[in-house]
């Protein structure tokens, strides 16, 4: 039997930890007793910042990672962090970047291997919302109004007129509250998770792109992976599609849940903006070349491959989900026969 | 061994004056972005980051080396009054031993960190302004390095005093007066 | 041996190596490396080592630290101290044990700008305890009112004990800041109330003092003491009034105190030099030990302690009353030996996950503790408070004489501890109110 310590930064109770769970449950029955998981969450042991480190050094063999917090040490891996803004449903995003990543950038592998990690998944969120305050009909409103953004976000709020504010998360609400921001591009749950609900009056129905910060619910260090038989491995990749899906489904879900909490105490969802759209639509176009100079500037020296194969991905994902019409069941399998059945 | 102490006197009260500058520049700073905000409606950039990667590490680790100078460490008396002083500073020096040994394996291990942090030019997580903060990471070595090398010189003088009956010596007299006799750094 | 064992032997050495004078961040420091060590291998705990310090120093939230102790630095030494005290006594001198009276309440009244109880008390035994022996009071009186209303302070807001708990715990600063104004009050309240009754039923305690100055002098006096009002509004402006965040307003707040200092023309090189200097120096310890902390929770979390002794505890189901009993007896007697962060930062790890999964409201556990720990500094035979009063009136008053004046502050202290647990009301109404 090989035990597996397995250490999350996310609370217990969101999306991917709660699929991390399932994910455990499943493969320890799949696997007859010979692989059993000891898994801790809510930073305990990992925290979001710690987890490039414990994994390296073997304090856990495996871990939720978010590629956002090691913008220096994973470049490449950031640089499709970036484009997360181009992939406005959650399920053909995820599916893009774990092809994308998984099999199609050796630069991802080395990257990652470089910290003894081997990158297993990639999960969708809830969408991205501009959330506000107080209502608007126009942009032109927001002029000169700060917005806590991170990553992309904050030039899309620069885009705006707006100036960005780089709010500590655990200071949001407070921020909001007291009007020193006016609202923040954030994950639609924070209306919930971080009680934006209580602050916030509007909020722009239309994605700005999904999930900047990129989630990786499981990833294995390569010692594991490598220690592991062929038939643990099978056990795990088979499982895979279902933790990506799982996932995803949460977070999903945890978006309606908050927007219906939201709704319940007269928070107003409308994508009625004048100019928003517009601005959205900009903003995702020319961003494309943004990230391709910017990462070359910085070394990645194919990037502008890179993000062409990524963008094919994400189409091609786009048409299977427009196809398979959200059968989760069809999604699993697409996932199965495209990516993870591939894993090595 | 005069000159060396000397040494490491000068490098740790330059240590010091530098993490006094940093919490100065920390108030400045966050006044500064705090007014831009409220009058020009527009922060100073980079605040955030460089007060959390760079101004706060210089305040936790630069003057480390002070307090381990000082004797400032907050420790656990309860045998004050029940042991003699020639046990006291036998157990006082041999503690000595093991604390240099840990923060020399601390300065170590933080040195390879700031080393890797160094060769890729570490930034800021921050899409506007990424900062560089590799230079921070090489405040934990210097502080925690010298702080063994205090370490290093109290065992010796502790030990000594343990074995030859001399007075032992209380740690190098404090550079300022402090308002707080006996505060050791607690702050509660 | 099982993981869980290890957590256990983990905390038996770290008690020997504290007995042992190891400094109480290297003692954690070193128990947390050997656990991790001997669960997960000595690769995964050396790793820790290199990273985390940097990891847990790198934190806006607790930038507020360096800003409030700088804060109070300026404050002291613009002599806001001297001139609240002499208002205080000036109030209070037909009050039975006036002085003592006044000593509370200007103790009180610097909390307000100032975050940590040692500083206050070190000041206000330079200050205070002259002028009670002067006018013959009682010694142990004298001394023990000093120490005992200092620690007032860190329930006043703004406080570092409250800080480090919500950073520990992730509960708002704000709310706890709040809810340890009212406990803090009723502290000032009791112990008036006591020594006023001690005093009058022994007026050799605290003999009646005589008004020595005029109505003039008083309104001069009054006038004098105007930063500290100035700097408390000015720090509750900043922290409730929306202009900046609370993190924010620690650096505001120091800012303030400086001008203060500045325009009172106290603003010297040599103030402004040790007051970075104390600052700097006290953050500095302060996050050594906060770091040493942090690895000691991650080697319980790796070894599971916690969550089996929660299990254990909530499958016990024992009554809120009996828990916090156990609580507060451990916790007196870690304070025989402990001292202030040390004592908190060696218990959280264990207490939170416990509170946590007995539902228990954590900023009504926060004033709780945070309490605890300042009885723990007034008791002996370790006790901080006693010991920086000592350390000003030197051989004049003995050590035994100053913990005997304590133990009649330790029993109002227990009472309003008791007040604590019965009624979460006392700490919480407050931040709900301000909450809306
Ligand atoms: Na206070
Ligand atoms: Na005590």
């Amino acid at each position: 039997q090989t035990k597996i310590a397995f250490g999350g930064a996310m609370p217990t109770n969101e999306a991917n930890s709660r699929a991390n769970v399932q994910f455990f449950k499943r493969v320890e029955t799949q696997a007859n007793g010979q692989l059993k998981f000891d898994a801790s969450f809510d930073g305990q042991v990992v925290n979001y910042r710690s987890t490039l480190g414990s994994i390296k050094d073997g304090l856990v063999d495996a871990g939720q990672l978010f590629p956002a917090f090691f913008f220096s040490e994973l470049k490449t891996l950031s640089l499709f962090v970036q484009l997360g803004a181009q992939a406005l449903d959650p399920w053909s995003g995820a599916a893009a970047m774990n092809e994308m990543v998984l099999l199609n950038c050796p630069e991802c592998d080395a990257e990652l291997s470089r910290y003894k990690i081997k990158g297993l998944s990639f999960s969708g969120s809830a969408p991205f919302y501009t959330i506000l305050r107080n209502p608007i009909n126009d942009i032109g409103e927001l002029k000169g109004k700060l917005i806590r953004g991170v990553g992309p976000s904050q030039i899309f709020i620069q885009q705006l007129g707006a100036s960005p504010a780089a709010t500590a998360p655990s200071e949001v609400f407070e921020a909001m509250q007291r009007g020193q921001i006016e609202g923040a591009i954030a994950g639609v749950d924070w209306l919930k998770q971080y009680g934006l609900a209580d602050v916030a009056k509007f909020v722009i129905e239309q994605p700005t792109g999904h999930d900047f910060a990129g989630r990786m619910p499981f990833v294995a260090s390569t010692e594991l992976w490598k220690k592991l038989s062929a038939e643990q491995k099978q056990v795990i990749s088979r499982n895979l599609p279902f933790l990506v899906a799982e996932a995803t489904a949460n977070g999903v879900a945890d978006g309606q849940e908050a927007r219906r909490f939201a709704e319940s105490k007269g928070v107003k969802f409308s994508p009625a903006v004048r100019g928003y759209s517009e601005k959205v639509a900009a903003f995702r176009s020319a961003d494309i070349e943004r990230i391709i100079s910017s990462y070359k500037k910085q070394g990645v020296e194919r990037a502008d491959v890179l993000v062409k194969t990524y963008l094919e991905k994400l189409a091609k994902w786009e048409k299977i989900n427009a196809e398979t019409k959200g059968d989760r069941k069809a999604y699993e399998e697409a996932l199965w026969r495209e990516i993870f059945s591939k894993l090595k | 061994m005069k000159f060396t102490i000397g040494l490491m006197d000068r490098i740790s009260s330059l240590l010091l004056v530098l993490g006094c500058t940093a919490t100065l520049l920390m108030m400045l700073h966050v006044c500064a972005d705090i007014l831009g905000r409220l009058i020009f409606s527009r922060p100073i950039g980079g605040t955030l980051e460089v007060v959390t990667y760079i101004y706060m590490v210089a305040v936790a680790f630069l003057p480390m080396a002070v307090v381990q100078r000082q004797r400032q460490q907050i420790i656990v008396e309860v045998f004050n009054q029940l042991l003699p002083k020639r046990v006291l500073a036998f157990l006082d020096g041999t503690v000595a031993i093991v604390g240099c040994v840990f923060m020399s394996v601390l300065a170590w291990y933080a040195g390879w960190d700031a080393l890797e942090k160094t060769l890729i030019f570490e930034t800021a997580p921050s899409e506007l302004n990424p900062v560089p903060i590799w230079p921070a990471r090489w405040m934990v070595v210097a502080g925690a390095a010298l702080a063994a090398a205090y370490l290093a010189v109290q065992a010796v003088s502790d030990l000594r005093s343990a074995f030859s009956d001399t007075e032992p010596e209380t740690g190098l007299e404090p550079e300022f007066e402090t308002f707080t006799p006996g505060l050791k750094g607690d702050a509660i | 041996m099982s993981n869980f064992e290890i957590g256990m032997w983990g905390i038996g050495v770290l008690f020997v190596l504290l007995l042992l004078r190891m400094p109480i961040a290297i003692s954690l420091a070193l128990v947390s490396v050997g656990g991790m060590a001997a669960i997960r291998g000595a690769n995964a705990a050396l790793g820790s080592l290199g990273t985390l310090p940097y990891d847990f120093a790198a934190n806006w939230t607790l930038s507020a630290v360096p800003m409030f102790l700088l804060m109070g630095a300026f404050a002291f030494h613009s002599g806001m101290t001297a001139s609240v005290y002499k208002v205080c006594r000036m109030w209070f001198w037909w009050v039975p044990g006036g002085l003592a009276v006044a000593t509370n309440w200007a103790s009180t009244a610097f909390g307000a700008v100032s975050g940590s109880s040692v500083a206050v008390t070190a000041v206000m035994s330079k200050i205070a305890i002259p002028e009670m022996l002067k006018y013959r009071y009682d010694k142990s009186l004298a001394t023990s009112v000093v120490a005992a209303s200092g620690t007032i302070d860190a329930l006043i807001p703004p406080s570092i004990a409250f800080i480090i708990y919500s950073w520990y715990a992730e509960v708002p600063v704000t709310d706890l800041f709040m809810a340890g104004v009212v406990p803090g009050l009723l502290t000032a309240v009791l112990y008036t109330v006591m020594i006023v009754t001690r005093c009058t039923l022994n007026p050799s305690l605290g003999p009646r003092g005589e008004k020595d100055f005029t109505a003039a002098e008083r309104r001069a006096a009054n006038f004098d003491a105007w930063p500290l009002p100035v700097l408390f509004i000015g720090i509750f402006g900043t922290l409730y009034s929306g202009v900046m965040t609370s993190t924010e307003a620690a650096a505001g707040s120091a800012m303030l105190a400086c001008l203060i200092a500045i325009v009172r023309g106290e603003m010297t090189w040599k103030v402004l030099r040790e007051s970075l200097s104390e600052s700097a120096l006290t953050t500095a310890s302060l996050f050594f030990i906060v770091i040493g902390a942090a690895l000691f929770t991650r080697f319980m979390a790796v070894s599971g302690l916690p969550h089996e002794l929660g299990k254990l505890i909530t499958s016990w189901q024992p009554s809120v009353t009996t828990f916090m009993l156990i609580v507060t007896g451990t916790y007196i007697v870690l304070g025989m030996f402990l001292e202030g962060i040390g004592i908190m930062m060696l218990t959280l790890p264990i207490l939170v996950p416990i509170c946590r999964t007995l539902g228990l409201d954590l900023v009504w556990l926060g004033v709780v503790v945070v309490k605890l720990i300042l009885l723990g500094l007034m008791h002996p035979p370790i006790g901080i408070q006693a010991f920086v009063v000592k350390g000003v009136v030197r051989d004049s008053v003995p050590l035994t004489t100053i913990f005997r004046g304590l133990l009649w502050f330790l029993g109002i202290e227990l009472i309003i501890l008791a007040l604590l647990i019965i009624f979460p009301e006392i700490s919480l109404w407050l931040p709900r109110l301000v909450r809306g």
